[in-house]
């Protein structure tokens, strides 16, 4: 089930990996391994040196961030054709964040010495990985200018758009997007209490934006 | 001046040099727009002298300042890297400002030439994506008095960064415009401004914020 040849046509239909040249896909498939880990792994620990980036092929992982109180909070839940890493793997940096497997995962890893030697032979592909951060950049510079700058039930309703956004560009569909996150989670990120949260979600719901599950936000297409 | 700066100052001699070569004066007057959010990335930008805001427009009128520029400040590097997508905030000139600019033809150049320094200005970025990704992961949690202290201590610690000054930092900018940084009415702002101030944080003048830490 390792195939390469399936990998890349599923990669392929993510919006940064798909958009790559065709030389640089196959090299990145080529020069990465299969990694599976299992629930509350850690893909990438904060504060580690980069390691590299990589794509889930298989299950849901979370990005999350250590507060100051030594809580580790989400800030994203990616599914199939999520990529991470990029921040430390590019700007050599340590890793800013946590990634942790929430289910089984299977992941595709390339490692940060072969993203290294692969800039290294063609540096004009350093620019192609860059476009995967810059689109992130865009990402996280809206959301904290509109952290604090909007009401919260238009906050909320934009942080659930960005998320499903990510997922919409990772793997395609006109569908709805389920973002598994439990309501206090869900509360953590954007600052809000249970309670209020929990008003704000059945408002958006009666407005048929969003459908609230068991520990699962269904935003619609 | 630029060779003073966090970033600049890092980058080869040799690549600081082609910059140099490829940089244009421009001079704005107060309140004239330099980058308008959502048009076409043009270029890159250090501001020589005069101040900037970076704004971004929140909801559908609204603009949120979200950073203070002063002498050796850069701006435009989304767009810039990106090769001309369109602007993720406006640039506005706070007093007359004078710029020295890098089009963004001649950073293609720059860049065709020789593909590795591409990576040398890509850290421009960078370093700013680590600062917005701790803002959003930490500021939900954080109350206002908080949220203001991390602000001004990192505006202070950019500042330090562009203009290779070490003790306090005195940044220019008003009690309104601070009050949409931290999403808070401008009687609140004062009230949290006195807090800090009591605590030995900061110093309060006119228009002005003293950071002592």
């Amino acid at each position: 089930m390792d195939d390469r040849g399936p990998i890349l046509e599923f990669l392929q239909q993510g919006h940064w990996f798909g958009a790559l040249d065709t030389a640089l896909q196959q090299l990145i498939v080529q020069r990465s391994i299969v990694v599976r880990f299992e629930p509350g792994d850690y893909l990438i620990e904060e504060g580690s040196p980069p390691k590299g980036l990589y794509a889930v092929l298989e299950g849901r992982v979370r990005a999350t961030r250590r507060l100051m109180t030594g809580r580790d909070a989400p800030v994203h839940v990616g599914g199939r054709g999520f990529w991470c890493g990029d921040y430390a793997t590019l700007a050599g940096q340590p890793t800013i964040g946590s990634t942790i497997a929430d289910t089984r995962v299977r992941a595709l890893f390339l490692s940060a010495a072969e993203f290294e030697r692969i800039v290294d032979e063609e540096p004009r592909y350093y620019r192609a990985f860059m476009a995967l951060l810059l689109e992130r950049y865009a990402r996280v510079f809206g959301s904290v200018a509109e952290l604090h700058g909007l009401p919260s039930e238009e906050r909320l309703r934009r942080r659930l758009e960005s998320i499903a956004a990510v997922w919409r560009d990772d793997l395609p569909t006109n569908g709805p997007v389920d973002i598994r996150l439990s309501q206090v989670e869900l509360a953590s990120m954007v600052g809000l209490s249970r309670q209020r949260l929990s008003t704000l979600l059945g408002r958006l719901e009666a407005q048929g934006l969003i459908e609230v599950g068991f520990r699962s936000i269904r935003v619609r297409g | 001046m630029l060779r003073q700066g966090a970033w600049f100052g890092r980058l080869p001699a040799r690549l600081q040099a082609l910059i140099l070569a490829c940089l244009t004066v421009r001079s704005y007057r107060k309140s004239e727009v330099i980058v308008r959010e959502g048009e076409p990335g043009k270029g890159m930008g250090a501001v020589l002298d005069g101040q900037v805001h970076l704004l971004r427009r929140v909801g559908d009128a609204r603009e949120v300042l979200v950073d203070v520029g002063e002498s050796g400040y850069w701006f435009g590097t989304y767009g810039t890297l990106s090769g001309g997508a369109p602007s993720i905030g406006s640039i506005v000139a706070t007093t007359p400002v004078r710029v020295l600019f890098l089009p963004l033809a001649a950073f293609e150049r720059l860049v065709a030439d020789d593909p590795r320094c591409y990576r040398e200005f890509a850290r421009a970025l960078t370093d700013r994506f680590a600062h917005m990704y701790r803002y959003m992961a930490e500021a939900q949690g954080l109350a206002p008095e908080e949220w203001l202290r991390t602000r001004l201590l990192d505006l202070a610690h950019v500042r330090r960064g562009d203009a290779a000054v070490g003790g306090p930092v005195s940044i220019q900018v008003s009690q309104a415009d601070l009050a949409t940084m931290v999403g808070v009415s401008r009687q609140t702002l004062s009230a949290l401004l006195a807090r800090l101030e009591a605590r030995g944080v900061i110093e309060t003048g006119f228009r002005s914020i003293r950071v002592l830490g």
